[in-house]
C-alpha cells in the first residue's frame, strides 16, 4: 500500500522571522513533485523543516506520515521512518569516511525499522556502494575519503543522490539538486534518479528555481511557492505556462 | 596653503619641518614647567576652572600613577623621561580658525563636498587639538538642532556636567594601567560627543591634533556616548613634526554604545619618529550594539595600543581592524581585545602589519569568552608582511574560552614578498620597486578601503612613498 | 620525513635539541592531566633539522593540561611543526602557549603551530596562545587555533541520515582526530589513538 505524506498548513520561523506561512501539500509514494519559486520563497526552508533542522521553529500545522505526525520526531527518527533530505549545500565532514558512515546509517535505519535482514558487513556493503557510485560516475576511491571532501559543488549533489540510493527512503526531498551540475552530469543524475525512484517506489519532492529541470524530470505535479505559501499547483498546463511566461507570471496575484 | 604629508624619512634626513608651517606661528601662553607633581595638577585644574570632583579625580589618579609599575611586557619604554615633559600648554589664541593648518585629507573632504574654505551648513564639526586645547572648533547647525553634542572635553565638563560625570571614567578607570592613570591626572583636550536616541550622523565627525613644542605631552581624553539606536563615525587623523627630544602621547578614549547603536572610530596615526604613543581605547557595547575600531598606525617611535571592546549584552557585535607599518627605528605594538560577556555576541579582529628596514611590528590580542556567553562567534585573522631580513614581526594572540557553545577561530600567516609574484608583475613591465609597492598596497588594501576615501587616498600615497628606495 | 616516532603519553618537561639534518617525529596520546605547567622546548640548532609534533589530548574529569611549547629556529632551513587537537569534557581544561621564534640566522625556516579544541561539556574550558616572533624575512610561518563545540550543521547532516545523536557526535569527535592521523604511518600507533578516542567517547555522556 502506498504511503502518504500529508503536509497541512505548515508554519515555521527562523528566530523571529516567519518563513513558512501555511504550506499544504500531499504526496503519495511513487509520485514525483517539483516545487519551484524564486529565491527566498521558502522552498528550501520547507525541506529543512520536514527533516527537523533545529534552526527552524514550527509555529503551526502538521505533517502526517500515514497516522504519525512526524513533527514530533527527531531528525534520526524521521530518517528511520523513511524520509531523506538531499541538502542544498552538503557538508564536508572531515575525518568521517563516506563508506563507513553510510553503512552505519543503513544498518541503524534497518534495525529501527525492525528489518528481518541482518546488518550488512563491510565487504558486501562496499560492493553495493561501488556499483551505485559507478552508475553516477563517482570515483569509487571517494568511498574511503571524508564525506564530501574534495568534491566540487556538482559532485556533492551527486553524492546526495548516491546516499539516497543506498538508504532507500520512502520519501526523498532534494533541494536544488540541479544546481552546480553541467548538462552531462545533470543527465546522469536525472536518469539515475528516475531509475532509483521507480525501483523503490519513492515519493520524490524536488525543489528548484530553474525551469530547465523540467527537461530532465517529468513530474506528476508542480507547485509554485512564493512568500512561504504554495500559490499555484497543477500538472502539464503549469509546465507550459512556465515555459512561456516564467514562473514570475504566477506571482502577480 | 597646506603642504602634503611628507615621509618621515625625508623629515629625519633633512631636519626640515617646513612641511608644518603652523609650527612657527605658535606662541604658547602658558606652558607648565617640566615634570609632574600635585602643584602642577592643581594649577591645570585651576586654569581650566574645573569643579572640585574633577580635581579630586585627578589627584587620586596621580597617586595611582605613582603607585603603578611600568608594564613588564610590550615595547621598550625605557626612553621615556617623565621629568622632562611639559604636561600642559595653553595657547594664546583660543578658538581661532586656522585653515592653513588643516591636513590635506581633511581639506579634501571639504573639497569633495564642494565647500570652499569657508564653512557651510553641511560641515560637521571639527575640533583640532593644538597645544592641549581645542582651538579649531565649530558645530554645524543641523547637528546642534538634532541634540548632538560635539565639544572639547574641557567644555563639555562645564556645559553638560551631569551627562559628563555619569559616564566619565566608567569605561577606562584610572587604575586600569599606568598610562590611563597618568592621563586621568593630566588630561586636557579631546572630544566629547553625545548622540541622542535614534539620531544618525551621516558624515564622519573629524578631529585632528598635533604635538608642537619640544617635550610636549599630549594627554587628550575623548568620550563618546551613542544613545539607543543612534550611529556615528568619528575619524581621528594626526600629524606631528620632528623634534629632538622624545615626546609622550598618552591618550584615553572611552566609548559607550547603547542598545542598538553603532559607532565607528577610525584613527590614522602618523606621529613623528620620536614619539611614544601609548593609548588606552575601550568601548562598552550594550544589547545589539555595534562597535567598529579601525586603527592605522604608521608613525611614532613606539606605539602601544590595543583597542578593546566589551560585549556586555546579548547580540552585541564588535569589529577591530588594525593596520601597522613599522619602518626603521619603529616599534608598532598594536592589536585588539574583545571580551564576550553575553550570549549571541560576535566579533572579528583583522590585523595586517608590514615591517621594513629593521622596523618591528607586533600584534597583541585577546579574545575572552566567559561562562554562560553562549552562541558566541569570533574570528581573528592576523597577517604579517616582512620586506627584508632586518625587520621583525611578532604575533601574540590569546584565546581564553570558558564556554562550550562557541565557535572561535584564529589564523595567522607571515610572509615576505613572493619571488613569483614579483616576477609576474615585473614581466608585465613594472620595475621591482613598482611591483613591490603594488603588492604592499594589495596586502593593506582590505583595511585601507574601509577608510573614508580621502584618507584612503592619502594613506596609499604614503605607503607608496615609504616604498621608494626600499627595494634593491 | 623518516618516521622514527617518539611516542609520548604526556607533554614532558624536556628540551629536544636537533642536530644538523636530524629529523624527529613526536606523537603524543595524552589522556592524563598534570598539575602546573610543563615546558617542552624544541631547539632546531642544526642546519636542515626538522621536527613534527602531533598531540592528541583527551580530557575527562578534572584533568588539566597546561603546557608551554617553545620552538626555536636557530639555524638555516629548519622546520618545526606542531599540531595539537584536544577534546575536553566534564570539567577538564587545556591551556597551551606556543612560543615560536625564528632567529635572525634562521632563513629558510618553515614553521607551523595549530591548536584545535572541541569542548564537549558545560564545564570544559580552553586557553590557547600561539605566539610567534620572527626576526628574518625568508620564512614560511603560520598558525591557527580554534575552539568550539561540535558543528551544528555537520551534526544535523549526519542525524538526517538516521543515526542517533550519540553516534553522530561520536563520529564527529572521531573525525576531528582522524584528520591528523593521516600524517602518521605507523598503524599500531594510529590504532592506539583510535581506541583511546573510543574509550574517551564511552566516558562522555
Amino acid at each position: 500500500m502506498a504511503k502518504a505524506l500529508k503536509i497541512k498548513n505548515l508554519n515555521a520561523a527562523i528566530g523571529s522571522t516567519k518563513i513558512l506561512n501555511g504550506v499544504s501539500l500531499d504526496i503519495l509514494q511513487g509520485e514525483i513533485h517539483i516545487i519551484m519559486g524564486q529565491n527566498g520563497s521558502g522552498k528550501s526552508t520547507l525541506l529543512s523543516v520536514l527533516m527537523g533542522n533545529p534552526k527552524y521553529t514550527v509555529t503551526g500545522g502538521s505533517v502526517m506520515l500515514d497516522k504519525k505526525d512526524i513533527l514530533d520526531l527527531s531528525p534520526p527518527q524521521r530518517a528511520q521512518n523513511g524520509l531523506f533530505l538531499g541538502f542544498q549545500h552538503p557538508q564536508v565532514v572531515a575525518g568521517v569516511a563516506l563508506g563507513n558512515f553510510l553503512r552505519l546509517a543503513k544498518n541503524t535505519i534497518a534495525s529501527a525499522q525492525k528489518s528481518k535482514t541482518p546488518a550488512i558487513g563491510p565487504a558486501p556493503f562496499a560492493a553495493t556502494l561501488r556499483a551505485e557510485m559507478e552508475k553516477l560516475k563517482i570515483d569509487p576511491a571517494f568511498m574511503s575519503r571524508s564525506i564530501n571532501e574534495g568534491f566540487s559543488g556538482g559532485e556533492k549533489k551527486k553524492s546526495e543522490v548516491l546516499q539516497m540510493a543506498i538508504l532507500e527512503p520512502s520519501f526523498a526531498f532534494l533541494d536544488e539538486i540541479d544546481s552546480g551540475l553541467d548538462i552531462d552530469a545533470l543527465k546522469i543524475v536525472a536518469k539515475q534518479l528516475g531509475v532509483v525512484q521507480k525501483k523503490q517506489g519513492m515519493g520524490l519532492v524536488i525543489v528548484s528555481h530553474n525551469p530547465r529541470i523540467l527537461d530532465f524530470i517529468k513530474p506528476d505535479k508542480i507547485h509554485i511557492m512564493s512568500k512561504g505559501k504554495i500559490i499555484a499547483q497543477g500538472g502539464k498546463e503549469i509546465v507550459k505556462k512556465i515555459e512561456k511566461d516564467g514562473f514570475d507570471s504566477f506571482i502577480k496575484k | 596653503m597646506a603642504v602634503p604629508l611628507k615621509t618621515k624619512k625625508m623629515l629625519t634626513q633633512t631636519g626640515d619641518n617646513s612641511a608644518y608651517s603652523f609650527r612657527t606661528k605658535t606662541k604658547s601662553f602658558f606652558a607648565s614647567k617640566k615634570g609632574l607633581n600635585t602643584d602642577i595638577i592643581r594649577e591645570i585644574s585651576r586654569q581650566k576652572g574645573e569643579p572640585q570632583w574633577m580635581l579630586d579625580f585627578r589627584l587620586h589618579a596621580y597617586e595611582v600613577f605613582l603607585g603603578k609599575e611600568m608594564p613588564k611586557w610590550g615595547a621598550d619604554l625605557s626612553g621615556i623621561d617623565f621629568e622632562n615633559i611639559h604636561y600642559y600648554v595653553r595657547p594664546q589664541d583660543k578658538s581661532k580658525r586656522n585653515w592653513e593648518d588643516v591636513p590635506k585629507e581633511i581639506k579634501d573632504t571639504f573639497d569633495k563636498l564642494g565647500i570652499p574654505e569657508a564653512e557651510k551648513k553641511f560641515l560637521a564639526g571639527t575640533g583640532a587639538q593644538f597645544e592641549s586645547e581645542m582651538i579649531y572648533h565649530s558645530l554645524a547647525e543641523n547637528l546642534a538642532k538634532q541634540g548632538v553634542i560635539f565639544e572639547s572635553t574641557d567644555d563639555a565638563l562645564k556645559n553638560h556636567p551631569e551627562l559628563f560625570k555619569k559616564h566619565f571614567g566608567t569605561v577606562v578607570p584610572p587604575g586600569d594601567n599606568k598610562f590611563s592613570a597618568l592621563n586621568s591626572a593630566v588630561w586636557s583636550g579631546g572630544s566629547f560627543i553625545y548622540v541622542p536616541k535614534g539620531v544618525h550622523i551621516e558624515l564622519p565627525l573629524q578631529a585632528y591634533f598635533r604635538i608642537n613644542i619640544e617635550n610636549m605631552g599630549q594627554f587628550e581624553r575623548t568620550l563618546i556616548i551613542a544613545d539607543e539606536g543612534s550611529s556615528i563615525h568619528y575619524v581621528e587623523g594626526c600629524t606631528a613634526p620632528t623634534y629632538s627630544s622624545d615626546s609622550l602621547h598618552s591618550a584615553v578614549v572611552e566609548i559607550i554604545v547603547k542598545k542598538g547603536a553603532r559607532v565607528q572610530y577610525t584613527t590614522i596615526q602618523n606621529w613623528s619618529g620620536n614619539v611614544y604613543n601609548l593609548v588606552t581605547k575601550r568601548a562598552m557595547a550594550y544589547e545589539n550594539a555595534e562597535m567598529f575600531w579601525l586603527d592605522c598606525n604608521l608613525g611614532s617611535k613606539v606605539t602601544m595600543k590595543y583597542p578593546s571592546i566589551i560585549l556586555r549584552e546579548r547580540g552585541a557585535k564588535g569589529e577591530i581592524q588594525s593596520l601597522a607599518f613599522a619602518s626603521k627605528g619603529q616599534h608598532q605594538d598594536a592589536g585588539g581585545k574583545v571580551m564576550h560577556l553575553a550570549p549571541d555576541t560576535s566579533s572579528t579582529i583583522i590585523s595586517k602589519s608590514i615591517s621594513k628596514n629593521g622596523g618591528r611590528s607586533t600584534y597583541r590580542g585577546l579574545v575572552k569568552v566567559i561562562k554562560g556567553a553562549k552562541n558566541v562567534k569570533t574570528r581573528v585573522v592576523c597577517d604579517a608582511l616582512m620586506l627584508d631580513p632586518e625587520s621583525r614581526s611578532d604575533t601574540y594572540p590569546t584565546m581564553d574560552i570558558k564556554e562550550e557553545d562557541v565557535a572561535v577561530a584564529h589564523e595567522a600567516t607571515v610572509a615576505s614578498i613572493g619571488e613569483d609574484e614579483l616576477f609576474y608583475l615585473m614581466s608585465r613591465g613594472l620595475s621591482e620597486e613598482q611591483a613591490a609597492t603594488l603588492i604592499v598596497n594589495g596586502f593593506a588594501n582590505p583595511i585601507i578601503r574601509k577608510l573614508p576615501m580621502e584618507y584612503a587616498v592619502e594613506l596609499n600615497r604614503l605607503l607608496a612613498l615609504e616604498m621608494t628606495g626600499s627595494v634593491g | 620525513m623518516s618516521q622514527k616516532i617518539l611516542f609520548l603519553d604526556t607533554i614532558p618537561d624536556q628540551t629536544i635539541t636537533l642536530k644538523s639534518d636530524e629529523e624527529i617525529f613526536v606523537v603524543g596520546l595524552i589522556t592524563t592531566g598534570w598539575p602546573g605547567i610543563r615546558n617542552l622546548v624544541i631547539n632546531a640548532q642544526g642546519r636542515g633539522s626538522s621536527c613534527m609534533c602531533i598531540f592528541f589530548i583527551l580530557g575527562t574529569g578534572n584533568s588539566s593540561f597546561d603546557a608551554k611549547i617553545q620552538a626555536i629556529h636557530a639555524a638555516p632551513k629548519t622546520q618545526i611543526k606542531a599540531r595539537i587537537r584536544s577534546a575536553l569534557t566534564d570539567r577538564s581544561s587545556c591551556s597551551i602557549e606556543g612560543a615560536w621564534s625564528i632567529e635572525k640566522n634562521a632563513s629558510g625556516a618553515d614553521t607551523y603551530f595549530a591548536h584545535h579544541t572541541l569542548l564537549l561539556s558545560q564545564g570544559a574550558s580552553a586557553k590557547t596562545a600561539p605566539f610567534l616572533e620572527i626576526k628574518t624575512d625568508d620564512v614560511k610561518a603560520g598558525h591557527a587555533a580554534s575552539v568550539g563545540k561540535v558543528d551544528a550543521d555537520a551534526l544535523f547532516y549526519l542525524l538526517s541520515r538516521g543515526i542517533s545523536e550519540q553516534q553522530a557526535r561520536a563520529l564527529l569527535v572521531q573525525g576531528f582526530f582522524e584528520t591528523e592521523l593521516e600524517a602518521i604511518d605507523d598503524e599500531e600507533i594510529k590504532n592506539k589513538i583510535r581506541e583511546a578516542v573510543i574509550t574517551f567517547l564511552s566516558q562522555t555522556k
